[in-house]
């Protein structure tokens, strides 16, 4: 059979989703997908969804010693096996984000140059407090779709790291200034009611001198209000494994280590700047 | 009874947007006598539109009045000590524009003039008298969310947003030099001029006192002279935090909004005005959202029922709904802000204090 070999490793519906990607976009074959541990055999690429954050780093780590080409949700940690991963070219980094539409969408007009003078990036992500998404993983997600989006380099970064609801870290705050002056507002919380109507909530707001581009991908939704209380749906939006598929193809055809490193490098300074509670010079 | 009479100092964009229209709706209450501006045909034009008998250039000729029972501070911040305190020595009350003042020892010698004096003195910040904001309040305070644990309210404005009122009068400026408000020779930027209102709903909704604020800020305005753009992150002593960003120079079309959110223990709250506004006008050349301004702001009565809620406790003879202290608190979080932003590194507040607004 032709066709490019995709093998796939993670759990869930991210899994699900991204394997009926793969099974339905034509030039591509599922040759196998497998729990964290091991790599599927036979794949050209392998890509990863559905991790915990020290799986993404062990199997980054699996396909540099194995010479696999592999890309995987943002590393949360930042040692030194990750390290050596990216600077390999092998592994490249997608984030989980780039699944909705309209952030996609936002990142290309941002690239387009629509906003003109370019102001600053305000992102908020909030799931459910019993959600199992650690908030450390869903932090290096959206600070990696916030670089991708600006291509710029963090110069200048804050951070707060706080346990607001639990006795565990479940939120996040980080404020980065950029090289080209754009400021970076981050907000990553554990913060909606375990049991609420919404799983998840996603605001990016980009701003500048000629737009104002604002992506709330879970507020396209079919809200009931009934004696269950309410719930949302989101049935005709694409599935999120079509358009994360596709970024970490195109990533994998274009390896860029040093902008790899620099994420990582980022991400470093942010856990200094929360350990330490001063801002960071990068 | 009899109607309180009041003279109103400043007749610039606040005054005739906000506070002149909300005094003339109060007139079972309160009668206009005079009004100030260094600007005579302004001053001129705000008396004879809103049926003052007088007019001054010099305020300290209203002040000096002894007809006149309340002053209304309508001026840029760096002014409002020197006038905030002439007329508390005169023995009027001070109803003031937010922020303020400048500086922390000018909102300390506000407080202690007006007790000295035995007049009462209210720092106008609008949105304790909002009602959206009133109704976030009462929810906070009847335990609907439980402990605030985060409040975030990020303030989206269109550069020359004060221009969509059509109003006679635009901001204050120097002869030969920029609206005071972009000037670094008046002005410390969007940290005093609008964040003010979130560092504000911060302190009120939390309960709390910060301990520390992180603000990174920049100038996005190419002929402005102090940040225009905001963002921070406050830790409060209890543990919660407070986050904001405030732009202040978007599209000029573009729609001056909101978004509110106030999460607790027990569950959240949204507040956010509609982005696109109670009309929309789609053109060619894209949209337009011509009610949205004076629908926001002005037409919730939030200026009334603050003039009005002043008047009461004059009346009465009770304290200000709003606390001084609050207010000077207020500003103490925004020019931590501003020095942070300097910094380039979070700023206790206890430092600011200790070092006298910590240079």
């Amino acid at each position: 059979m032709n066709g490019r070999a995709i093998g796939l490793i993670g759990r869930g519906t991210a899994l699900a989703s991204l394997a009926r990607a793969v099974r339905e976009q034509p030039g591509l074959r599922l040759v196998g997908q497998v729990e964290p541990g091991a790599l599927p055999p036979g794949a050209d690429v392998v890509v990863c969804a559905g991790l915990y954050g020290y799986e993404r780093v062990s199997v980054a780590a699996m396909a540099l010693e194995t010479g696999c080409r592999l890309a995987v949700p943002p590393l949360p940690a930042t040692d030194e096996r990750g390290h050596e991963a990216l600077a390999s070219g092998l592994v490249v980094q997608v984030s989980p984000l780039l699944g909705y539409a309209p952030l996609r969408e936002l990142a290309e007009r941002v690239h387009r140059g629509e906003l003109g003078r370019r102001y600053g990036l305000f992102a908020a992500y909030h799931f459910a407090r019993n959600a199992p998404t650690p908030v450390d993983d869903a932090f290096a997600d959206l600070l990696h779709y916030a670089l991708e989006a600006l291509e710029s380099r963090p110069v200048e970064v804050y951070a707060r790291r706080s346990a607001l609801w639990t006795q565990e870290a479940d939120t996040w705050h980080a404020i980065l200034r950029l090289e080209d002056e754009t400021l970076v507002t981050l907000e990553v919380a554990a913060a909606l009611p375990a049991g609420g109507p919404e799983p998840e909530r996603l605001l990016v707001e980009a701003t500048g001198s000629d737009a104002v581009i604002r992506a709330e991908p879970t507020r396209q939704a079919v809200v009931s209000i009934g004696r269950g209380g309410m719930t949302q749906a989101v049935p005709w939006m694409p599935e999120p494994g079509e358009g994360y598929l596709e970024a970490a193809l195109a990533r994998l055809e274009r390896p860029d280590p040093p902008q790899e490193l620099r994420g990582l490098e980022t991400l470093r300074a942010l856990w200094a700047a929360a350990a330490e509670g001063r801002a960071m010079r990068i | 009874m009899r109607r309180l009479r009041v003279g109103l100092i400043g007749t610039g964009t606040i005054a005739q947007s906000a506070h002149l229209p909300a005094i003339r709706r109060l007139a079972d209450e309160l009668e206009l006598v005079a009004v100030a501006d260094v600007r005579a045909e302004v001053a001129a034009d705000a008396a004879r539109r809103y049926g003052a008998e007088a007019w001054y250039t010099d305020y300290r000729e209203l002040i000096a009045r002894p007809d006149i029972d309340l002053v209304d501070i309508c001026t840029p911040e760096f002014l409002h000590c020197e006038q905030a305190v002439a007329a508390a020595e005169a023995g009027k009350h001070v109803l003031c524009e937010k922020p303020m003042a400048s500086t922390l020892e000018e909102a300390d010698a506000m407080i202690a003039a007006a007790r000295r004096n035995g007049v009462k003195l209210m720092i106008g910040h609008s949105r304790r008298f909002t009602r959206r904001y009133r109704e976030v309040a009462r929810l906070i305070r009847e335990g609907a969310v439980g402990e605030v644990r985060l409040v975030r309210e990020n303030e989206r404005r269109p550069r020359a947003m004060y221009g969509r009122l059509d109003l006679p009068v635009g901001h204050w400026t120097p002869e030969g030099g920029r609206p005071w408000l972009a000037s670094s020779a008046y002005s410390q930027g969007a940290a005093l001029t609008n964040a003010v209102h979130e560092t504000d709903l911060a302190r009120w909704f939390t309960g709390q006192e910060a301990v520390s604020i992180y603000a990174a800020a920049r100038i996005t305005d190419p002929a402005g002279e102090v940040p225009d753009f905001l963002t921070y992150v406050i830790t409060f002593a209890g543990g919660a935090l407070a986050v904001a960003e405030i732009v202040n120079q978007l599209p000029a079309d573009y729609p001056y909004y909101h978004m509110l959110e106030v999460v607790g223990t027990e569950g959240l709250i949204r507040a956010a005005d509609p982005p696109m506004s109670p009309l929309e006008v789609w053109r060619p050349d894209g949209m337009a959202y011509p009610l949205n301004f004076g629908h926001l702001l002005h037409v919730d009565d939030a200026y009334r029922d603050e003039i009005a809620a002043f008047v009461r406790c004059v009346r009465e003879d009770r304290d200000p709904p709003l606390d001084p202290w609050d207010a000077r608190q207020a500003l103490a979080l925004s020019i931590a802000a501003v020095r942070s932003s300097q910094l380039g590194q979070p700023v206790l507040l206890a430092s600011l204090e200790a070092q006298g607004e910590g240079a």
